[in-house]
C-alpha cells in the first residue's frame, strides 16, 4: 500500500467506523478521530521525508485502482512536490483541528464523522491524478463543510450562520460546476488529441486507442491542445477555482464563512480549503491548459493587487477578530495569486510555499481565536483588552502568529513571501488582448501590502492583548498542560522550523513546480502550431 | 574564523530561545547570566577578529536555492569579516556588554526580567546579523528582525498603552521605510544580477551599469537610503525614536542610541559603492540628497531637544541629531569618518543614557527634569560620568566627540557643502545649549522631587565608568581607527583634523555652553521670557514641527477613511450589490416566470405546447 | 380515392380536434376533441399502412385504440373527481397547477 492510499484511507475508515459507534461514547469518538489524523500526519511526514527530488518521475507514491475502464476512470493517486506540501499542510491542520475540537459538546459523533469525511475529500483532491476523482473528492469536501458551519457555527457579526453556510456552499459549488464544465471539455478534447499517440505513462510507453477516453491527468497533461481551445477554456477553469481561492471580487463568501464556522472548521476552511482553489489552478489550469495559462495570467497579476491591498484595507476597518483574519487571508491569497501569475520557478515555488505557510498560520490564528471565544463569547477586539495577563501562553502564541502573518523573518510566511516578491520583480505581466505589459506595479503593491498587514495585525494585538486588563477577563483559563498546549505549540514549531530551514520544503516544491512550468513556458508557441 | 563568526551570530539566538521556552529557566538567575555571556562572547570574538583578521573573509550558505543551470535565484545567508564589520562588532560587543550588565541592576525586582533578557538577546542576534551580513537580502532579513525586537522591547511594559503604542509606531515607521528599502534592493539586484555586496561592487566597478540612466541609479540608491533613514531615524522617519523612550532605559541606551539606530549608517557604509563616490558611474544625486536629509535631521532634532523636559527625550533628540551628522558624512563620501563618529557616539550616547537610567533609578523612576535637580552631590559617580559623556557629545577637546565631529565638519568643508557646513556648526552650538540645559536642570540647583534620591549600586556604576573611560579616550584612536579602516576599501581619502575648523567649532560650542549657563543656571527666569517672546516658535518646537500630528492625521483620517470606505464598498457593493443582486435577480426571474407562464390554465399550456411543436417542425424543416 | 384524400381527411379531423382542445372550456368537450385527434392519427396510420402495403399501420391503430380507451377511462375519472371537488367542468376555473 502506498503512502498516498494510506493517507486517504485513514480518515475514510474513521468516517465509516464512527457511524457504528454509539453517540454517548464521546471520548472514544474523539480518540478515533485523533488517531486517524495522527496516522495521516505520520504518513504525510513520511511522504515529506521520503520524497525523492532526484526522481525522473513527475509523480511519486502512485496507486491505481480500476473503477470504470469503459470511461477511462480509475482511482489514481500520486503526489508531486506540490501535492506533498499540501498534504503535509492538511495533515498538520486536521491533527491540530481534531485536538482543538474538544470544546464541541453537541452531536459529537456527527461532528467528527463530518470532519473526517471533509478531510478525506481534501486529501483526495490533493492526491488524485484522475479528473473525475478530483471533482468527486472536491464535492465530498464541500458538503460536510455546509453542515459543519450550519449546525455547529455561530453568528458572524450581522450575518447568521445559515446565511454564511448557504453562501459558502453556493459559491464553492458554483465554482466547482464552472470548473467541471471546463474539465469535461478538456477530457474530450484532450483524449481525442491523444488518440493513436504514444506517450510516457509511469515510465512506460502507452498508446491511447482511438475512440477511448481517459480521465488520467498524467495522460491529459501530455496532450497539446490548440491555442484557441486553451485560451477559450482556461478562463472557465480558472474562474471556477478563483471562487475558491478566493480572488477579488469573488471573495465575499470567505470571511463570513470563516467567522461563522466553529474553530476546527475555520482552521480547515482557511488553512486548507482555500488552497484547493490555488492547487486546482496549478494542477489543472497550468497542467492541462498551459497555453491558456500563459495567455491569461497577466490579468491575474493586476487583480491580485486588489486582493492584497483591498483585503488589507477592509481588514483594517474590522473589529471582529475572525473577520480581521478572514480578510487578511484574502489579502495573503493575493500573494499566492501573484506568485502563480509570474509563471517563473521562483514565484510559483514561493506561491506554493506560501500556501503551506499561510495554511499553518491561519490555522493557528483560528485555533487561538476559537480558544478565547469559547471563554469570552465575544470576538470583538475592543471587548477584549489586556488578555496577555490572564492568558500569557495563548497571548504569546497569538503575537507569534501576528508576526508570522505580518511577514517577519523566522517564519515560513516571510521566506515564501520573499520568494514571491523576488520572483515577481523581474516578471513582465502581459495583459492579453491589450498588448500592455505590466511590470513592477504588482510587486510594489505586494510590498506595500506588508505595511498594511503589519498595521492591522499590530493594532489587533495591541487592542486585544496589551494595555489594561478588562476586569471581566481576570479569571480566564490559560492553556495548561501538554494536551492543551500541543496544537498551538505544534503549529508554531512548524512555522518556525520551515521558516528557519525553508529549503527542506522548498526543494520538493520546486521540483514539482519545475515540472509543471516546463510545459507552461513556451506553451503558446507550441499550441499555435496545433490545429 | 568564519566558523567563529557563525557561532558568535547564533549564540544569542540560542540563548533567547532557551530562555523563551523554559519557564523555569526564565524565572531563575541563570537567564540574565546566559544572555550576558553571549554578548560578552561577541565582544571577545570582536577582539579576536580585530587582531587576527587582515584580509576580508566570507562564508555563505544557501538558505533557499532555486538555481537552475541557466540562472535562477539563490537566497543566501553569509557572514563577512572585514574591517568594517569587525569595528561594528566591537561597538556592539563592548557597548552591549556594558549595558547588559547595567541592566542587571536597573531591572532588579522586575518579576519578568527573564523575558527582558530573552528579548535583549534576540535583539543582539538580529543586530549581529546586520553586522555580519554579506548580501542585501540577509541584511533585509535581519533589518526586519531588529524591527521586531525593537517592537518587543519598546513595548516591554505592555500594560502601559503608551509603551505599546510607541512600539507599534516604531515598527510601522520602519516598515514604511523598509518598503522603499526592499524596492531599492530589488532594483539593485535587477541592475547587477546579484544580492551579494562583493558581486555588486565588482559589477559596479566593472562598468556593468554604464548605460543605465542616472535617474534609475539615483532612485535605487535613494531607496536604499530610505531603508537606512528608517532605522537611523532620519527626517522624515525620525518620529518613532523619541517615542521609543517608553522602553526600559537600558533598551534606549543599547538600541535607540548606540547600535540599532546606527545600523542604517553601517548599512550605507557597507554599500558605499551604491552612492556615487566610487565606480565612476553617476548614481544621480543620491549622495547629495542623503547629506541634505542628514543636515536637516541634525538641525531640526537639535532645536526640538531644546524644549524637552524628559531627560530621556532630550537624549533621544540628541541621538537623532548625531545620526544626522553621520548621515551627512556619508553623503559627503566620508564613510570612514562616519563610522568613526558612529563608534564614538555609541560610547558616549550609551554612557549618557545609562547615566539617565541611573538618575531615573536613583530618583524612583522620575524622568521629568523639572522634578529633578541638585543631584551632583547625591549621585557623584553618575554626575561625573554624565559630565564626561556631555563633553564628549558636545565635542570639547580632547573628548571623543571632538575628533569625530570635527572630522565630519572637515569632510563637509572639503566637499564644499557650505550650507551644510554652516548648519552643522550651528547645530554644534545648539547641542551644547541643550546639553547644558539638561545638565544644569538635573544636577544643579535644588532637588525638586519628592522621594529621596540615592546613588546607584556598583553593578550600574561600573559600566558607567567603563563607558566614560571609552568616551574620554576614544578620540585619541582616531589615527588608529583611520589606519585600521584604511585597509577597508570603502575608505576614500584620509582626513586630518583641520585646526582652524576645530577652533571655530569649539568657539561655537563654548558660546552654546555660556548661553546654557546663563539661561538655565544663572537666570532661569530669562529662559521663560525668551519662550514668551517667541510664542509661535516655542509652540512649533513643543509640537515637534507638527510632523507627528501630520502623520497622526494621515493615519487617523486618510488611512482610516480609506479603510472604512473599503469596508463599506465590501458590504454595500460586493455583498449587498453583487452577491445580493445575484440573489435578487434569481428570485425576480423565478417570480416572473411563475407569473407569466405558470398560470395553471390548461388551455394556455396547450397553446405553448403547440407553439413549441410548430417551432420544432419549422426548425427541422428549415435545417 | 387515393392516400392523399384520406390524409387530408385525417388532417382536417386533427385540426378540428386541436381547435376544440384549445378553444373549448368545457372539459368534456376537450376530452372529446382529444379523442378526435387520436382517431385522426389512427386514420392516417391506416392510410400510410395501405400505401406501404403492410400491416404495420393497422397494428399501430390497435395500440392507439387501447391507449385512447385507457386515456378516456383515466380522463373521465379525473373529470368526475374534479367535478366532485370543484362543482365545475370549466377549465379556466381550475388552475391548481399554478401553485
Amino acid at each position: 500500500m502506498s503512502l498516498s492510499l494510506l493517507i486517504l484511507l485513514a480518515p475514510a475508515t474513521a468516517t465509516a467506523y464512527l457511524f457504528t459507534v454509539k453517540p454517548e461514547r464521546k471520548g472514544h469518538i474523539r480518540r478515533v478521530a485523533i488517531g486517524a489524523s495522527l496516522v495521516t500526519l505520520v504518513g504525510a511526514i513520511l511522504m515529506w521525508t521520503s520524497y525523492d527530488p532526484a526522481s525522473t518521475e513527475k509523480y511519486q507514491f502512485l496507486t491505481e485502482i480500476e473503477w470504470a475502464p469503459s470511461l477511462g476512470l480509475a482511482l489514481r493517486l500520486g503526489a508531486d512536490g506540490i501535492s506533498m506540501a499540501m498534504v503535509l499542510l492538511t495533515a498538520f491542520v486536521i491533527f491540530t483541528g481534531t485536538l482543538i475540537s474538544r470544546a464541541i459538546e453537541q452531536h459529537v459523533k456527527e461532528h467528527y464523522i463530518l470532519l473526517m469525511a471533509l478531510v478525506t475529500g481534501v486529501f483526495g483532491v490533493f492526491l488524485s491524478l484522475d479528473l473525475f476523482f478530483f471533482y468527486f473528492f472536491y464535492e465530498m469536501a464541500v458538503i460536510p463543510m455546509f453542515l459543519l458551519i450550519g449546525v455547529w457555527g455561530s453568528q458572524a457579526a450581522k450575518y447568521s450562520k445559515e446565511y454564511a453556510t448557504m453562501k459558502l456552499t453556493l459559491y464553492l459549488t458554483a465554482g466547482a460546476v464552472l470548473a467541471l464544465v471546463g474539465l469535461l471539455a478538456v477530457y474530450f478534447k484532450g483524449s481525442e488529441a491523444l488518440w493513436g499517440q504514444t506517450v510516457k505513462l509511469a515510465g512506460e510507453s502507452f498508446t491511447l486507442e482511438t475512440g477511448t477516453y481517459t480521465f488520467d491527468m498524467r495522460l491529459l497533461e501530455q496532450a497539446v491542445l490548440p491555442a484557441a481551445f486553451q485560451n477559450a477554456w482556461f478562463p472557465v477553469v480558472f474562474l471556477g477555482f478563483a471562487c475558491i481561492i478566493p480572488m477579488w471580487p469573488l471573495h465575499s463568501w470567505s470571511p463570513i464563512g470563516h467567522a461563522a464556522a466553529p474553530s476546527a472548521v475555520s482552521m480547515l476552511h482557511a488553512g486548507v480549503l482555500m488552497k484547493l482553489g490555488a492547487y486546482g489552478v496549478l494542477r489543472l489550469g497550468y497542467g492541462l491548459l498551459p497555453a491558456g495559462a500563459e495567455h491569461w495570467m497577466g490579468w491575474v497579476a493586476l487583480l491580485c493587487c486588489m486582493n492584497i491591498i483591498y483585503g488589507g484595507m477592509v481588514a483594517m476597518a474590522q473589529r471582529d477578530m475572525k473577520f480581521i483574519i478572514g480578510f487578511s487571508s484574502s489579502s495573503h491569497m493575493g500573494y499566492v495569486l501573484l506568485g502563480l501569475a509570474t509563471l517563473g520557478v521562483t514565484g510559483v515555488t514561493g506561491a506554493v510555499f506560501l500556501m503551506f505557510a499561510h495554511g499553518i498560520m491561519t490555522a493557528l490564528a483560528f485555533a487561538l481565536v476559537g480558544y478565547i471565544y469559547d471563554q469570552t463569547h465575544t470576538r470583538v477586539i475592543d471587548d477584549w483588552g489586556g488578555l496577555m495577563k490572564p492568558l500569557p501562553f495563548v497571548g504569546t502564541c497569538f503575537v507569534i502568529m501576528a508576526f508570522a502573518s505580518a511577514g517577519l523573518p523566522g517564519f515560513a510566511n516571510f521566506a515564501s513571501e520573499l520568494l514571491v516578491i523576488v520572483g515577481s520583480w523581474n516578471a513582465g505581466f502581459e495583459l492579453a488582448g491589450t498588448g500592455i505589459t505590466v511590470r513592477y506595479l504588482p510587486t510594489i503593491a505586494a510590498i506595500w501590502g506588508l505595511v498594511v498587514t503589519g498595521t492591522y495585525m499590530l493594532r489587533a494585538v495591541r487592542t486585544a492583548f496589551y494595555g489594561e486588563t478588562n476586569p471581566r477577563w481576570e479569571g480566564l483559563r490559560d492553556a495548561r498542560g501538554w494536551s492543551a498546549k500541543l496544537p498551538f505549540v505544534l503549529l508554531v514549531l512548524v512555522l518556525a522550523y520551515t521558516g528557519f530551514f525553508p529549503h527542506l520544503i522548498v526543494e520538493p516544491i520546486e521540483n514539482g513546480v519545475r515540472a509543471v512550468l516546463e510545459r507552461v513556458n513556451g506553451a503558446s508557441a507550441l499550441a499555435e502550431a496545433v490545429r | 574564523m568564519t566558523d567563529l563568526a557563525w557561532i558568535c551570530l547564533f549564540a544569542p539566538l540560542v540563548a533567547a530561545v532557551w530562555i523563551g521556552v523554559s519557564p523555569r529557566f526564565r524565572a531563575g538567575a541563570g537567564a540574565p547570566r546566559l544572555a550576558i555571556a553571549t554578548v560578552l562572547f561577541a565582544f571577545v570574538c570582536s577582539l579576536i577578529f580585530l587582531f587576527s583578521v587582515h584580509e576580508p573573509l566570507q562564508s555563505s550558505i544557501a538558505w533557499m536555492d532555486l538555481r537552475t543551470p541557466g540562472g535562477g535565484i539563490v537566497i543566501e545567508l553569509g557572514v563577512i569579516l572585514d574591517q568594517l564589520s569587525i569595528l561594528m562588532l566591537l561597538v556592539v560587543g563592548a557597548v552591549g556588554s556594558a549595558i547588559f550588565i547595567f541592566a542587571l541592576g536597573y531591572m532588579k525586582g522586575d518579576p519578568s526580567v527573564g523575558r527582558f533578557y530573552a528579548k535583549f538577546a534576540l535583539f543582539v542576534f538580529s543586530m549581529l546579523g546586520i553586522v555580519f551580513a554579506n548580501n542585501f537580502l540577509m541584511i533585509f532579513i535581519f533589518w526586519e528582525l531588529v524591527g521586531v525586537s525593537s517592537y518587543l522591547l519598546i513595548g516591554y511594559y505592555w500594560q502601559k498603552p503608551s509603551a505599546v503604542e510607541a512600539g507599534k509606531k516604531a515598527f510601522l515607521v520602519n516598515r514604511v521605510a523598509d518598503f522603499g528599502f526592499l524596492i531599492g534592493i530589488l532594483m539593485i539586484w535587477q541592475l547587477t544580477g546579484s544580492f551579494r555586496f562583493d558581486d555588486i561592487q565588482q559589477a559596479v566597478e566593472a562598468g556593468a551599469l554604464t548605460g543605465t540612466s542616472g535617474w534609475t541609479l539615483g532612485l535605487a540608491a535613494f531607496l536604499i537610503f530610505i531603508g537606512a533613514a528608517g532605522k537611523s531615524a532620519q527626517f522624515p522617519f525620525h518620529v518613532w525614536l523619541p517615542d521609543a523612550m517608553e522602553g526600559p532605559t537600558p533598551v534606549s541606551a543599547l538600541m535607540h542610541a548606540a547600535t540599532m539606530v546606527a545600523a542604517g549608517v553601517y548599512m550605507v557604509a557597507r554599500t558605499f559603492f551604491c552612492f556615487g563616490w566610487t565606480g565612476g558611474v553617476s548614481w544621480g544625486d543620491a549622495a547629495e540628497v542623503m547629506a541634505l536629509f542628514g543636515g536637516l535631521t541634525a538641525f531640526l532634532a537639535a532645536t526640538m531637544a531644546l524644549v524637552q523636559n524628559d531627560i530621556k527625550k532630550v537624549l533621544a533628540y540628541s541621538t537623532l541629531s548625531q545620526l544626522g551628522y553621520m548621515v551627512m558624512a556619508l553623503g559627503a563620501g566620508a564613510y570612514a569618518v562616519s563610522m568613526f563618529h558612529l563608534t564614538t557616539h555609541a560610547f558616549f550616547k550609551a554612557l549618557l543614557f545609562l547615566c539617565a537610567g541611573s538618575v531615573i533609578y536613583g530618583c524612583h523612576h522620575e524622568q521629568d527634569m523639572r522634578r529633578l535637580g541638585g543631584l551632583r552631590k547625591k549621585m557623584p559617580v553618575t554626575f561625573w560620568t554624565f559630565t564626561v559623556g556631555m563633553f564628549a557629545l558636545t565635542g570639547i577637546f580632547p573628548f571623543a566627540g571632538f575628533w569625530s565631529k570635527d572630522l565630519i565638519l572637515d569632510a563637509l568643508h572639503e566637499r564644499e557643502f557650505h550650507g551644510l557646513f554652516l548648519l552643522s556648526t550651528l547645530t554644534a552650538g545648539l547641542t551644547a545649549l541643550y546639553m547644558a540645559r539638561a545638565w544644569f536642570m538635573t544636577f544643579f540647583g535644588k532637588y525638586r522631587g519628592r522621594a529621596e534620591p540615592h546613588e546607584s549600586p556598583r553593578v550600574m556604576t561600573g559600566p558607567l565608568v567603563f563607558l566614560a573611560i571609552c568616551s574620554a579616550s576614544a578620540g585619541f584612536f582616531y589615527g588608529g581607527a583611520q589606519g585600521y579602516l584604511s585597509r577597508w576599501q570603502g575608505m576614500v581619502s584620509e582626513l586630518d583634523i583641520n585646526v582652524s575648523i576645530a577652533i571655530v567649532s569649539s568657539f561655537v560650542v563654548l558660546i552654546g555652553y555660556a548661553a546654557g549657563w546663563y539661561f538655565f543656571f544663572r537666570k532661569p527666569e530669562k529662559a521663560e521670557t525668551v519662550a514668551r517672546r517667541f510664542p509661535a516658535l516655542h509652540r512649533l518646537l513643543l509640537h515637534k514641527y507638527y510632523i507627528d500630528d501630520f502623520y497622526l492625521w494621515v493615519v487617523r483620517s486618510v488611512q482610516q477613511t480609506i479603510a472604512v470606505f473599503c469596508r463599506l464598498f465590501e458590504e454595500r457593493v460586493i455583498v449587498d450589490g453583487m452577491v445580493g443582486g445575484t440573489v435578487r435577480a434569481a428570485r425576480r426571474a423565478g417570480d416572473g416566470l411563475r407569473k407569466r407562464f405558470q398560470t395553471g390554465r390548461i388551455t394556455q399550456y396547450a397553446y405553448v405546447f403547440l407553439a413549441g411543436i410548430t417551432l420544432l417542425v419549422i426548425v427541422m424543416v428549415v435545417l | 380515392m387515393t392516400v392523399g384524400h384520406v390524409v387530408v381527411l385525417a388532417g382536417t379531423l386533427f385540426t378540428i380536434g386541436m381547435l376544440g382542445v384549445l378553444s373549448r372550456r368545457n372539459i368534456l368537450i376537450v376530452l372529446l376533441s382529444l379523442e378526435l385527434m387520436l382517431n385522426s392519427a389512427a386514420l392516417a396510420f391506416c392510410a400510410f399502412g395501405d400505401m406501404a402495403g403492410n400491416l404495420d399501420g393497422q397494428i399501430m391503430v390497435f395500440f392507439v385504440i387501447v391507449v385512447a380507451a385507457a386515456e378516456v377511462a383515466i380522463g373521465l375519472a379525473i373529470v368526475i373527481a374534479l367535478f366532485r371537488l370543484r362543482v365545475t367542468v370549466d377549465t379556466d376555473r381550475v388552475d391548481l397547477l399554478k401553485q
